[in-house]
């Protein structure tokens, strides 16, 4: 079926095309055809549901039907990121980005976003599978995981404040119910009940930010807002106005888990099942990245006055008590956590950069170096910490342990699995040869190209910091003898999907030293393009 | 004509809902007490949404910005009707959790979680 459609679904919807095509593109971009455009979130979706469905009618707990189901309708949805982004630059206005009364953004930058989610979501399945969890829900679990990517997918195409709030709100949802999944653990529990009450406060934080913005301008649609606030410029120091920026900053930074309010994260991890501690760890940060990038550099981009100093602080803070709290962690799930802290100071600091731009250029934050910077910094982020994930599971998997102590020589135990955990926590720590390093070097060169002194200065203090706390993982890999010599053999999965993140992390920025480095490059390219046409055509520039 | 509200009189309420709400959940230490502050946060919010779409009345919209026609779309008010939605997953959800914690440790304090520290 799917076949029939990729060989004539683009010639019904070019029927329709004609059919409409003697009326104006937007009443053409309003109606009905537009839905074509749902097909990657309507097959996960889909896939999901049939997931659920399989689990009622034949509970076969052990096999692999309930996993490679997930997978192949990730996979078909995937390819449809591609076809959706073919028929938007074909048939539809690609100025016109916005669908559904602008409630959803269809442009290159949320399909990009959009398949690094699904790619996420492979790995935590492709991770799961190995995994022992509960077994009388398999199927939930992973229809629960899709349910969690298609959120994801809206996420990162709203582009209205309440597409925006639901739409994250249904990633929370899930996720505290995949983080407790192993509800006979106390650990588990635990974790999700933390997740979930401290969530569920920042939701409420997030929803007043939003109701106040909504008061002062009279919409919820960002690039309405965004209008607005160009027309109304002079009154944007009004308190009640920093109040709401604020408190949409509480609700979107419990969500990133960025640094006053990252104490969810490290306990949710460890609770969580490892896979599922890889997960959350990676694609709903993907996700919420591009809230912000949405509402602060598109709705909020005129007052960054205001926003801009908040966010340093979440900066500086992040990067501070990440690293700090890292340092003393042995557990791997934790580490990771305190980690993944840190690096969303990193990323917060490229925003930082993209927000101080002049305000005559509605563009400017878009075609900045930071914006890119963030990007890049995010999408190798992903890579590096699945990365790490992936061996933290295969060492789970073996010895049952995610302790400091089962790392002890690990490299003569699982040479490969040690290279591949090597590469992927120098890459985090960003030293030279490997994708992290030209991660930091775009967000940093941002930041000092704005002249951020105070955050270049944290940051690279904390950079060093950062170096010696995954070194410490590293030594004891490598230069401490085994408490138990015998062998692990990963099995044929792990092996493969080890091959992916080392390959990139070590590889793939070698052809292009400084120049941009190729994801970098890619993600110029592809992302940064069209995102904005949108605005010129609003704004008459 | 009738005499309206302004809207300051319901920005008061809610900013004085949002901060009791707050506070329980800050304070209190049984699970359940912590879902019903939640409630309280999320009506503040809202409240607020219900005032401002009737302050800026049923008009001015994405539609009428884009002058096409003029389409009359509350959107606080339809805001307001996700919020409920979403508001009682979360609180189902909470109850769910909060039964799995009552059967570890026969008791929804949450002092008693304190399995994961630092």
């Amino acid at each position: 079926m799917i076949l029939l459609y990729a060989a004539f679904g683009d010639s019904l919807v070019m029927t329709m095309y004609r059919a409409y095509i003697h009326q104006p593109l937007e009443n053409f971009a309003n109606n009905y055809t537009a839905y074509f455009l749902l097909l990657p979130e309507s097959i996960v979706l889909g896939t999901a549901v049939l997931l659920l469905v399989l689990d009622l009618i034949k509970p076969n707990r052990d096999s692999l039907k309930a996993p490679v189901v997930a997978i192949v309708g990730t996979l078909i949805s995937l390819s449809m990121v591609y076809y959706t982004q073919y028929l938007t630059s074909r048939y539809f206005n690609p100025a016109l980005g916005q669908y559904w009364g602008g409630l959803e953004t269809i442009d290159p930058f949320s399909l990009f976003l959009k398949s690094i989610a699904f790619l996420g979501v492979i790995f935590a399945i492709l991770m799961s599978i190995k995994t022992r969890l509960p077994r009388k829900h398999t199927g939930e679990y992973y229809s629960l995981l899709l349910f969690a990517t298609v959120a994801m997918t809206f996420v990162v195409s709203s582009s209205d404040v309440l597409a925006i709030w639901i739409m994250t709100e249904f990633v929370s949802l899930t996720s505290y119910i995949i983080v407790a999944f192993n509800k006979h653990e106390p650990r588990s529990v635990e974790g999700g009940l933390k997740y979930l009450l401290l969530g569920a406060i920042s939701s409420a934080f997030m929803l007043y930010g939003f109701s106040i913005l909504y008061g002062y301008t009279g919409t919820t649609n960002l690039y309405v807002m965004k209008t607005i606030l160009i027309q109304s410029a002079e009154q944007v120091t009004n308190p009640i106005f920093v109040l709401a920026i604020g408190m949409f900053m509480v609700g979107i930074g419990f969500k990133l888990a960025i640094a006053p309010f990252h104490t969810w994260a490290p306990d949710a991890f460890e609770g969580a099942p490892l896979p599922v501690a890889a997960f959350i760890a990676v694609t709903p940060k993907i996700a919420v990245v591009a809230v912000f990038l949405r509402v602060f550099l598109l709705g909020l981009a005129n007052v960054a006055v205001i926003w801009v100093p908040m966010m340093i602080g979440c900066a500086i803070l992040s990067m501070v008590i990440g690293n700090l709290f890292a340092i003393r962690q042995n557990n791997i799930k934790r580490f990771l956590a305190y980690s993944g802290v840190a690096q969303m100071g990193f990323v917060l600091m490229g925003l930082c950069a993209a927000g101080v731009q002049s305000q005559s250029d509605p563009n400017a934050a878009i075609k900045s170096l930071g914006y890119n910077a963030m990007l890049n910094y995010m999408v190798i982020y992903a890579i590096m910490t699945l990365g790490a994930f992936l061996i933290a599971n295969v060492v789970k998997f073996h010895t049952g342990s995610e302790d400091f102590r089962a790392y002890r020589g690990l490299f003569q135990r699982a040479p490969a699995s040690a290279l591949t955990m090597m590469v992927c926590l120098l890459s985090l720590a960003g030293i030279p040869p490997t994708l992290g390093f030209s991660a930091k070097f775009f967000v940093f060169a941002a930041a000092i190209a704005k002249e951020m002194w105070l955050l270049v200065i944290v940051g690279a203090l904390m950079s060093v910091i950062a170096v010696f706390y995954y070194l410490r993982w590293i030594w004891v890999m490598f230069l401490v003898e085994p408490e138990d010599s015998t062998l692990i053999l990963p099995s044929r999965l792990h092996r493969l999907s080890m091959i992916l993140p080392i390959w990139l992390l070590a590889f793939a920025y070698v052809p292009f030293p400084f120049v941009g480095g190729t994801i970098a490059k890619w993600i110029y390219d592809y992302a940064a393009g069209a995102y904005f046409l949108t605005i010129n055509v609003y704004f008459g520039s | 004509m009738a005499q309206v509200i302004p809207v300051y009189h319901v920005l008061v309420v809610s900013a004085l809902l949002f901060s009791i709400g707050l506070y329980g959940a800050m304070s209190r230490r049984n699970a359940i007490g912590i879902l019903l502050s939640l409630e309280l946060m999320l009506n503040a919010g809202c409240l607020n949404l219900v005032a401002f779409s009737a302050k800026w009345g049923p008009t001015f919209t994405y539609q009428t910005f884009r002058a096409q026609e003029d389409v009359s779309s509350p959107v606080g008010q339809i805001f307001v009707i996700f919020v409920i939605t979403i508001a009682a997953c979360e609180i189902a959800l909470g109850l769910a959790l909060i039964i799995a914690m009552y059967r570890h440790h026969r008791s929804i304090d949450v002092d008693n979680l304190n399995l994961l520290k630092w």
